[in-house]
């Protein structure tokens, strides 16, 4: 199975009304909430240089920051629920190339989670409307870097996911370690390496989450930052390699661990 | 090492057991032929392993020991994302439906199946891309007298229209029976590659039939001699591997009193059996045939 072959499979799993299933939901909350925080961020830059920020806007940019890591975890729990259902079986029989069925995996899944994030937004787009008749103003470059940087953050957060659902092949597991790694775990390491020694501590900052604070940043005082941010000691090419090579790091091991173990029985 | 040296052929348009205990590697054998599992052995299907298959439903249907789905879909949306990621076009379902016994109209979801149901849908899964092969594992298993009768038609139809089929079982059940050949694995080894013919004879000759007014002394009796016993009904033995005369002659050297003694055919679930144990026990050395 290659990636436009998931993308069809889970389509044909999702057409089925009566299934209503885990995934289906919370694609298209976290597409729409995606969307939302896009949007949202536009309008809120847009509110800052002119008028006041509605209640209900400013509400949809606070709480629409959380949808990076949501998106890593609904990436953790699509392929976790593989493992779950045994359907990983069913896949690896239909594409028993392993490699490509786990890049199938990956790309698959972000395929899908952008295709439903443009119908999310196109719905976040008339809410919009509804709310501010007058439509919204023009996106200014501090918008657009924003948005890049939600978005980065976003896929490297649903890569992240998958890869942890590809190695612990069980969707509670890598829906935790999803959410708990970059925002929990990742600050300890950093904390604990702070109290060895100064240079370890700088060293934590290139730690991949703590690496991509700066995508993250709220565009609005109001806003609260999704990561912890860490001192500018580190130009921000070197904090976004970072953030790609630990992903790349995640990604690799996860795809040697599904390419040379065998698939456990359900 | 769960499997050892494992090695064996499949002429076309045969049906072929692999029979052995639970725990025997049976599954393993399976799951290491269709790459589930990763191992130091190779599975050619019709020349190519089954990675290097293009479409390998069209080319070996598989039904392992569980149908997994997604247990809120019923069995059309089922295989209707099964065809989706394996290129096929839908038409193909209802046939695979039909030929199972399964409704093709909306019914129950996945998860309210009843076993045999499963094992039903999992069959028809197996079916979607007219396959030229078909790997089967333990097919018969939650079926009942119907469903069994219905599968054994439905295999030799199959292998009438020229497919070939490896199904595994425990026991030489009413779909193991129609085996043309047989594989028995024990510990993980091919201890016996034969006909079915040739392996229902494995049982050394025949079946006793043996009863006493002392059935502790003759179940001792019978084991002291090597014997198995297969089965006992109401005091009365079903012995294999003793012969009617040793085991007369035995009796009488130690004064109990054999009230029946017979010799008769062995049943192919005691011809398993008794093969079974000889294999493990050593007594009988790999047989050959044809297969």
């Amino acid at each position: 199975m290659t990636a436009p072959a998931l993308v069809r499979l889970e389509f044909a799993r999702l057409r089925d009304r009566r299934s209503i299933p885990v995934s289906f939901i919370l694609v298209v909350v976290v597409g729409g909430i995606f969307s939302l925080v896009v949007t949202g961020l536009a309008s809120a830059v847009a509110d800052s240089q002119s008028v006041a920020v509605e209640e209900i806007v400013l509400f949809i940019i606070q709480r629409g920051s959380v949808a990076p890591p949501v998106a890593g975890v609904l990436a953790a729990l699509l392929v976790g629920a593989e493992f779950g259902d045994g359907t990983v079986f069913t896949h690896a029989l239909i594409q028993p190339r392993r490699l490509k069925l786990a890049l199938g995996y990956l790309t698959g899944s972000t395929l899908l989670g952008a295709a439903l994030a443009v119908i999310g937004a196109g719905v976040a787009l008339v809410l919009l409307l509804v709310i501010r008749p007058g439509g919204m103003l023009p996106p200014v470059p501090a918008v657009l870097i924003a948005v890049s940087g939600h978005l980065i953050l976003a896929v490297g957060w649903a890569v992240t996911g998958v890869a942890f659902a590809l190695i612990l092949r069980s969707s509670g597991a890598a829906a935790a370690l999803t959410l708990l790694g970059p925002l929990v775990i990742e600050g300890l390491l950093s904390t604990a390496a702070n109290s060895i020694a100064p240079w370890l501590g700088r060293l934590s900052d290139l730690l991949p989450f703590r690496a991509a604070a700066a995508l993250g940043a709220p565009l609005t005082p109001d806003q609260p930052a999704l990561l912890v941010p860490v001192p500018d000691t580190w130009p921000v090419g070197v904090q976004l390699a970072a953030f790609g090579i630990g992903i790349l790091i995640v990604v690799g091991a996860a795809v040697l661990s599904f390419r040379y173990r065998g698939l456990p029985q359900r | 090492m769960i499997l050892d040296d494992v090695s064996f052929a499949i002429p076309p348009g045969r049906i072929v057991a692999l029979l052995g205990q639970n725990g025997a590697g049976k599954t393993t054998t399976l799951r290491l032929m269709l790459s589930l599992d990763n191992g130091s052995g190779k599975t050619l299907f019709n020349g190519k392993r089954y990675q290097e298959l293009r479409y390998p439903a069209r080319t070996v249907g598989v039904m392992l020991d569980t149908v997994y789905a997604y247990p809120k879909h019923t069995a059309c949306r089922h295989l209707a994302v099964i065809a989706a990621g394996a290129g096929l076009p839908t038409e193909t379902i209802a046939p695979a439906l039909d030929s199972v016994g399964l409704s093709t109209s909306r019914g129950p979801r996945v998860g309210d199946f009843s076993l045999g149901m499963r094992q039903r849908l999992s069959l028809a899964a197996a079916l979607l891309g007219e396959p030229r092969i078909l790997v089967l594992d333990e097919p018969g298993n939650g079926l009942d007298p119907f469903g069994r009768e219905h599968l054994s038609g439905l295999l030799l139809e199959l292998t009438g229209r020229g497919c070939t089929i490896l199904l595994s079982s425990h026991d030489l059940d009413t779909t193991a029976g129609l085996a043309d050949d047989i594989l028995l694995l024990d510990g993980g080894k091919l201890r016996v590659q034969t006909t079915l013919k040739e392996f229902l004879t494995l049982g050394a000759g025949g079946v006793l039939r043996v009863r006493s007014d002392d059935p502790a002394h003759l179940a001792q009796l019978i084991e002291r001699l090597g014997g198995v016993v297969l089965s006992v009904t109401r005091g009365r033995y079903r012995v294999s591997g003793l012969r009617a005369e040793t085991l007369a002659r035995s009796a009488q050297r130690e004064k109990l009193l054999v009230t029946e003694l017979f010799e008769d055919e062995a049943r192919p679930d005691e011809a398993f059996r008794a093969a079974l144990k000889q294999t493990t026990d050593g007594t009988a050395s790999t047989v050959s045939g044809a297969s």
